[in-house]
């Protein structure tokens, strides 16, 4: 596990990525080099490395990209040293959902949910899908045993310290929630990070290690004194999150994380949540909401689908093919349907267009490389292309 | 300057992370904020207790300055409540042990009383400043000059300056008597200078006490010395005790001077004096009581009222301690107006003779102002304020604020909406039942059986509720009104037990039974003794203490805090 990780930084300082570069050395240091001198070199580096903001840019120059590399480079080696070999994460389910339904009589409509089986397992991200208002939110408030159910089963198997508490209240000390409006805090980020990790248990100096290995981490070091109307809704988010991280909860339930971030902001985000989740220290679930359905089926290993709170697909998203007879494809081309139809006669079953995009289906004997041979060998200029036969995406035009 | 506010911001900033990283439930609960609030807060205050001016003639008034300093007290409380709102460790469901249960009521107690301590600082500083502007031997001095001298004076009263009485008895009293003078028996009494008192006290040194209603017809006449002791009870009792000295005018009848004065010169004090209870009484009445009462202990007779010379020394003295004092005063004038008085036997000057009257007036307004200052001069420096000495001061403080924390403790389980309606049914309890005796004049046995029928009915609900896997919004109410009224089952119990079957007269109590000696009774009678009547005294206190500390220290750690925490964490009913 950790040599995939020590061959991804390396391919990262190969193509001058600080930024990962830093943030994996990071990771690995802190795992695995906690208390020696490497894991404060490898802090101070991330640590400058977000206070700048420049290395790895054009500004920075290259010897100074050389140095810091340099310095990445030979944690690396010592890292590698270390000989680490580790398995994956264990597969233990720790939130094992059973036709769970949930119904809201509001005078004005009737909404039912599920009833909808799942199991969100140690080291697993399962993307909960759908378009709005189909029951994705209820869902998450459900897990988080927010709002009652009305039946089904809901069982929670956390690893729960001993407290003072009814059980209720020890599942959701191990569970953290992230709502999609992200509630107001008071005080300064620091004092937050610091308050959130000691009022779970980490106190002394295991919580200034865990708090400066996170804030580092995150890439929140230049924020770490502003207060809420400070930042931005993207570093809000990361802050959110960084909040969470800070006392490694066993199940994080994120409700849109994605909606209010920029590209590179969501790929960073979502390669966090991939990494954290299969941490091989403490290795937790993620449930995810989100629309943006290509990244999120990027990174789940579970997906469930929701349509007028039904679960229109469940499972594992390599599953997700066998339950389709034909191929699909999206492509963007400048091309009118009719004119398409003609092209790819024979071949297709069916072509539809909704704004630019175009969707092409096609029985599964069909390559698909005949048909973008095709397509490549005509007049018309194909702009974009993604293979959705794998993708819960086609669920939204079913 | 600036540099230095910053240097101690970071510190304070270094200290948060530390406690926060350290002591996360101090921390959470603000007491780092707090204790850095407080030592700001009463270096202030006592800076500002420096800076108030005080002066021999000039003091501040304490009281005042006490309870402005309840001012910035309310703010730093609405403070202290943000703050533990701010952080509430439990609705982030962060760790809990039974040791937080355990210091979470007693941590908030501290906390409040911090502002509390505000007024006291002030109020220290200020008595310590005004008890040392006179050293205790020219206070004495003052004194006994003063009561030496204030027989020979005059006080305004209506349209007249009448002398005053000092220090008078069977020997001198019927050269200083006046038309407000009772002629019969050489019984005296004095009219309240206050339309507020509607009763008049009547003493004489034959021990015939007298209580008047405000139109002049007396109530009790007493003659004896046991009816005397009925009447000390009585007043005690029914809280209707005061004995008006604006006759005397004297510092006498002041606490703080009574402990510091010589007692041959105030035969009236004994009504200051605190009576010892039960058997020491008798004793004691017959020591010290008859001390201080005691007519040998005069110090002027008739033959002193007549001598010019001695009246003009005694004036003489007292003006020059008062010119020590600070006053400006014109002794030469004064001694000469008042032995010119004296040699003529002038008993009271009439508000047509406008010069001297208004001399007097003035003179006696000047002599008022320094007894006064005497006797506030005095009191501070025998700390005599109720906030110094009086523990039931300090028991209402420990009420309110657990009261205060109780409420905060629960409030911090719940929504605002849940919290207020939980307050407004606890608040509409008493209200429904008064209207309901109002209504149907129901007697105080139905009132309790009311309330008990009341506090089971939330309390059966509340465990029912609790059962329930939803938190439903009437499930803070249910749960609320309970808890709250629990640190008062205890004296709620005595107080029921009492009402419905008449608890302080059970067998057990005769026990204190004694023949009547002094009660206003029929000589041989049984009467509960004073054991009995300081058990009826102290059991209800100690009940409700003990009801404080159940729920402190038992109830809320290893009962209430958990339902809250069940109840906080459960799902909604949505």
């Amino acid at each position: 596990m950790e040599q995939n990780i020590i061959a991804e930084v390396a391919q990262y300082l190969k193509s001058n990525n600080i930024e990962n570069a830093s943030k994996r050395i990071l990771d690995l240091a802190w795992y695995y080099l906690r208390d020696a001198p490497e894991y404060d070199a490898a802090l101070l580096i991330r640590k400058e490395y977000n206070l700048s903001k420049t290395l790895g840019q054009k500004e920075v120059s290259s010897d100074e990209l050389e140095i810091v590399k340099a310095k990445l480079t030979g944690l690396l080696e010592v890292i590698v040293a270390l000989n680490i070999e580790t398995a994956p994460p264990k597969v233990e389910p720790l939130i094992v959902v059973n036709d769970l339904e949930k119904t809201f009589n509001h005078i004005s409509k009737k909404f039912k949910f599920g009833p909808v089986s799942i199991s969100i397992d140690k080291g697993e991200i399962v993307g909960v899908v759908g378009e709005n208002g189909n029951g994705k939110t209820t869902f998450l408030r459900l897990l988080q045993e927010e709002i009652s159910k009305d039946s089904g089963e809901l069982s929670h198997h956390y690893n729960i310290k001993e407290q003072a508490a009814p059980a209720t209240y020890k599942r959701k000390n191990r569970t953290a929630f992230i709502p999609q409006r992200i509630p107001k805090w008071r005080g300064t980020l620091m004092e937050n990070l610091i308050y959130f990790a000691s009022i779970h248990g980490y106190t002394g100096a295991l919580n200034t290690k865990i708090v400066e290995y996170v804030v580092h981490r995150m890439g929140l070091s230049a924020f770490v004194g502003l207060k809420w109307a400070q930042i931005s809704t993207g570093y809000k988010l990361r802050f959110e999150l960084a909040k969470m991280l800070v006392w490694e909860p066993d199940v994080l339930i994120f409700d849109e994380p994605l909606a209010n971030l920029d590209i590179q902001a969501t790929q960073n985000l979502l390669d966090d949540l991939k990494f954290f989740s299969q941490s091989t220290i403490h290795p937790i679930g993620i449930l995810l909401t989100s629309q943006q359905l290509h990244e999120v089926e990027q990174v789940s290993d579970k997906v469930l689908f929701l349509r007028n709170g039904k679960p229109i697909f469940c499972g594992n998203k390599n599953d997700f093919e066998e339950t389709r007879a034909q191929k699909v494809i999206e492509i963007s081309i400048d091309a009118r349907v009719e004119e398409l139809e003609a092209l790819l006669a024979g071949l297709v079953t069916t072509v539809s267009g909704m704004n630019k995009i175009t969707r092409i289906t096609f029985p599964k004997e069909v390559d698909v490389k005949q048909l973008l041979n095709k397509l490549i060998a005509s007049n018309f200029e194909l702009i974009y292309y993604r293979d959705i036969t794998n993708s819960t995406v086609q669920l939204f035009n079913d | 300057m600036m540099k230095v506010f910053e240097n101690i911001k970071n510190l304070f900033n270094k200290k948060s992370a530390h406690w926060a990283a350290n002591y996360p439930k101090a921390w959470s609960m603000g007491w780092l904020t707090q204790l850095c609030i407080a030592a700001v807060l009463y270096a202030l205050t006592f800076i500002v207790g420096l800076l108030i001016p005080v002066s021999a003639v000039d003091t501040p008034d304490v009281m005042t300055w006490f309870f402005l300093g309840y001012i910035p007290a309310v703010f730093w409380s609405i403070f202290i409540v943000y703050r533990l709102v701010k952080y509430n460790s439990e609705k982030l469901y962060g760790n809990r042990s039974l040791l937080h249960n355990f210091i979470e009521l007693p941590s908030y107690m501290l906390q409040f009383i911090l502002p509390l301590l505000l007024p006291v600082v002030i109020g220290v500083v200020l008595t310590v400043r005004i008890s040392n502007v006179v050293s205790d031997q020219q206070l004495n001095n003052c004194k006994i000059a003063f009561e030496e001298a204030q027989p020979f004076f005059t006080f305004e009263f209506g349209n007249n300056h009448f002398y005053s009485y000092g220090n008078r008895n069977y020997d001198n009293f019927e050269y200083a008597m006046t038309e407000y003078d009772d002629l019969h028996n050489g019984l005296r009494y004095f009219e309240s200078d206050s339309a507020f008192y509607d009763y008049i006290t009547v003493y004489n040194p034959k021990r015939k006490v007298k209580e008047y209603d405000y139109d002049g017809y007396y109530e009790e006449e007493f003659y004896s010395e046991e009816d005397e002791e009925y009447y000390y009870r009585k007043s005690i009792e029914d809280s209707i005790y005061d004995y008006r000295s604006e006759m005397k005018d004297s510092i006498v009848f002041h606490k703080g001077v009574f402990k510091n004065v010589r007692p041959k010169l105030y035969p009236y004090s004994f009504y200051e004096f605190q009576y010892p209870k039960g058997q020491e009484r008798s004793k004691a009445f017959k020591g010290d009581y008859d001390f201080y009462a005691d007519s040998t202990k005069q110090i002027y007779f008739y033959e002193h009222y007549k001598n010019a010379e001695f009246v003009q020394a005694k004036i003489d003295q007292m003006l020059t301690e008062m010119k020590s004092f600070g006053y400006d005063v014109d002794p030469v004038f004064i001694t000469d107006e008042f032995v010119h008085l004296f040699e003529n036997n002038v008993y009271y000057v009439q508000k047509e003779d406008e010069v001297l009257y208004d001399k007097l007036a003035s003179f006696d307004d000047l002599v008022g102002d320094y007894r006064n200052q005497i006797n506030y001069i005095q009191d501070c420096k025998s700390h005599d304020f109720f906030f110094m000495y009086d523990d039931g001061f300090y028991w209402g403080w420990f009420g309110f604020v657990f009261g205060l924390v109780m409420v905060f403790s629960l409030f911090k389980n719940m929504s605002w909406v849940e919290f207020l309606v939980g307050l407004f049914i606890l608040v509409c309890i008493p209200i429904l039942m008064g209207i309901f005796m109002a209504i149907f004049s129901t007697d105080e046995d139905t009132v309790v059986l009311s309330f008990w029928s009341v506090f089971l009915l939330f309390f059966v609900w509340g465990i029912i509720e609790k059962q329930g896997k939803l938190r439903r919004k009437r499930g803070a109410t249910l749960l609320m009104v309970p808890h709250l009224l629990m640190a008062f089952v205890p004296v709620l119990i005595l107080f029921s037990l009492d009402s419905l079957l008449n608890f302080w007269e059970w067998s057990y109590f005769d026990q204190y039974l004694e023949p009547s000696s002094y009660e206003y009774a029929e000589p041989g009678d049984m009467v509960y003794n004073d054991a009995y009547w300081k058990l009826k005294k102290q059991v209800p206190f100690v009940l409700l203490i003990g009801g404080y500390l159940l729920y402190l220290l038992v109830l809320y750690p290893f009962w209430i805090k958990r339902d809250w925490l069940k109840f906080m964490s459960k799902p909604k009913k949505a």
